[in-house]
């Protein structure tokens, strides 16, 4: 298969190249040094249609396929791996929810919205002691007449406090376990929603995440996503569609970073040699760069998959662990080549390193990845 | 409503070429191409006149085979049809046949209100092929501009010359070359990109302009190309105290003129 990008697909590639240079590249450090979400960033991608991107031009998206959405996740991640993460939550996580598993009604009150900008979307689904996943999960959603009444915690939700549009996960089976799990599209503003607090990080700072907190939060019955009972796999869906993203992301923060140390490599003059002239830098460079050119060709493959409506889920978990495995290496090897340069904190070497084992980690506990690509081996 | 017209060179991208060491030559295997930068001022110029006034915009480009790959490009960053020529005889065209090419397919076209060009191309920048249109179609030329405005059928711009300005006026059509500080060409956004594929595009042939053998054979021939690297000059202050080496520093740069 190959994959030479279509001429549209270049043109979006450089339109995003061009964007992310003009407007992310000069206050990337700065979005990480202070740890605060970059609305006027959110708004200015709201404007280039990247926050509906892939999602249908009858409800406001560009229609412009996943794969276009990937290329621009990468981009995105070359310069900042937190504008990546708020990007990614809100289109992969939150506006798929609705555009995949949502009625026509629930799609017209919602996604215009989500792609014009005005709402950015967040994805609730963990909570303390119920990682992605893994079940044990206690937030739960009592249904009283027409509505539900949603009552628990969430905690490390990405986009938490800053976004308008929640897809929140809840037991309405709470004897059931996961298979007692629903999907609620849930206003930010709906009374009785609260952050107790933001949570500080070690990298992706910027994309704010946040514990939230259901005390008799009222829901509409319409405002169920699906059945009752289907949350989970709703869940996994969307975890998987995001982790194809999270793969470009690795890609594209990976990327950066070998840049990176090829430019260090060359001007770094030890023992009268710029330090790419010796071979264990050559065999550290060599490597990560053909894991990228790997794993980029594997997130490609995964999201034309989504694009074309094809089934993704285990090719997606694929994506997910290789990408986990090289792009933690790579930034291993990176401050290695780049040394005590690449370890000092004002330097974009350390922030990818932290970027990076955010991107790793989320939607993925340790082995959730081997369990979806054993289970369709399997089946 | 005003009817304008853009004109826009395919270049290759220099940030992609290469200088090899040895020789000196170009190496341009990996270098993708692009709307030359201050053709995109033109076309963003282009597209906010017709933004405020109404009217619509067209455009043209004159380039080898691979010129084809440009027009969703050009179109993405608003006009709303774009014709080509894409010939071989490109490779070698200077201004002169340039300009003729241009020039030929436009009076096929009819006329224009306003043509606008930059100031000059990022590959051979000789800032002649709008004044050559110009002259070719018999109207006048306004250089240097780095501020348009359309008064009705009055263009008023703001030519920038060294250490001044200078505001002129023209009636009926002209061409313009802009310069870069005119405007900040915007980045397309996506449903842009995307509906440039739907926006018409048109080849014309080179034979189609019946130009005689004279205008396409060009008046200036490209001998050689070279990278130019400019050397260090290495000069050492060594001065036994820091103001004898501020001084001489200071007389140094005061002799490069950079003082």
């Amino acid at each position: 298969m190959s994959y030479a990008l279509t001429e549209e697909q270049q043109l979006i590639q450089q339109s995003a190249r061009e964007f992310t240079q003009e407007y992310i590249e000069p206050i990337a450090s700065e979005i990480d040094h202070a740890s605060i979400h970059p609305s006027a960033v959110v708004q200015l991608m709201a404007e280039h249609d990247f926050l509906g991107l892939y999602l249908p031009e009858e409800f406001g998206g560009a229609s412009a396929g996943y794969l276009s959405y990937v290329l621009i996740i990468e981009e995105i991640s070359r310069m900042s791996g937190a504008v990546a993460s708020i990007l990614i939550n809100h289109a992969s996580l939150a506006a798929y929810c609705v555009n995949r598993f949502g009625t026509v009604k629930q799609k017209q009150a919602y996604l215009p919205a989500l792609c014009s900008g005005e709402k950015l979307g967040a994805f609730a689904l963990t909570e303390p002691g119920a990682a992605p996943g893994a079940g044990m999960h206690k937030v739960v959603a009592a249904k009283e007449g027409d509505n539900y009444v949603l009552n628990g915690r969430k905690c490390y939700i990405a986009n938490g406090g800053v976004a308008d549009v929640y897809v929140v996960f809840a037991l309405t089976s709470p004897e059931a376990g996961t298979k007692g799990m629903s999907a609620f599209i849930v206003d930010g503003n709906t009374a009785g929603l609260t952050v107790s607090r933001t949570v500080g990080k070690m990298g992706l700072r910027g994309c704010q995440s946040a514990e939230l907190v259901f005390e008799n939060v009222i829901v509409s019955s319409h405002n169920l996503l699906g059945s009752e009972g289907v949350g989970m796999k709703i869940a996994q869906q969307a975890q998987l569609a995001a982790s194809v993203a999270e793969g470009a992301q690795v890609v594209g923060i990976a990327q950066a970073a070998m840049d990176d140390a090829v430019r260090y490599g060359k001007e770094r003059i030890q023992f009268g040699r710029p330090i790419a002239a010796f071979p264990a830098i050559q065999t550290m460079l060599a490597e990560m760069a053909t894991n990228i050119y790997i794993a980029r060709l594997a997130v490609y493959d995964a999201a034309s998959l989504i694009e074309r409506d094809k089934p993704f889920m285990k090719e997606a978990a694929m994506v997910k662990l290789f990408t986990g495995r090289i792009g933690q290496s790579a930034l291993i090897d990176v401050i290695q080549i780049e040394g005590g340069y690449g370890y000092s904190q004002e330097m974009i070497a350390s922030r990818f390193y932290r970027d990076i084992k955010g991107a790793v980690i989320n939607e993925s506990s340790a082995d959730f990845p081997e369990k979806v690509i054993a289970k369709d081996l399997l089946a | 409503m005003p009817k304008v017209l853009v004109c826009y060179k395919w270049v290759l991208d220099e940030q992609d070429i290469k200088i090899n060491l040895g020789d000196l030559s170009l190496d341009s295997s990996r270098a993708k191409y692009k709307i030359s930068d201050y053709d995109k001022n033109a076309i963003e110029e282009a597209t906010l006149l017709i933004e405020a006034h109404g009217g619509n915009v067209d455009a043209l480009t004159f380039g080898s085979d691979k010129v084809k790959q440009s027009l969703k490009d050009a179109l993405s960053r608003g006009p709303g049809s774009v014709q080509w020529i894409g010939d071989a005889a490109f490779e070698q065209a200077d201004a002169f046949v340039t300009a003729n090419v241009l020039a030929a397919a436009i009076r096929k076209n009819g006329t224009y209100d306003l043509i606008l060009c930059g100031e000059g191309s990022a590959d051979s920048y000789n800032q002649q092929v709008a004044p050559r249109l110009a002259a070719l179609l018999e109207i006048p030329a306004i250089t240097f501009v780095q501020k348009l405005c359309m008064d009705g059928s009055r263009t008023i711009a703001t030519r920038k010359l060294g250490d001044c300005t200078e505001v002129v006026e023209v009636e009926g059509p002209a061409v313009i070359s802009v310069l870069p500080e005119i405007n900040k060409p915007r980045i397309p956004s996506l449903k842009q990109v995307m509906a440039a594929a739907k926006k018409p595009s048109q080849e014309i042939k080179l034979v189609e302009l019946e130009l005689s053998a004279d205008d396409i054979i060009p008046k200036t021939v490209s001998v050689s190309v070279k990278g130019y690297i400019m050397n260090r000059k290495n000069i050492l202050f060594k001065e036994a105290s820091h103001a004898d080496n501020v001084a001489k520093l200071v007389a140094s740069l005061a002799q490069e003129g950079l003082c």
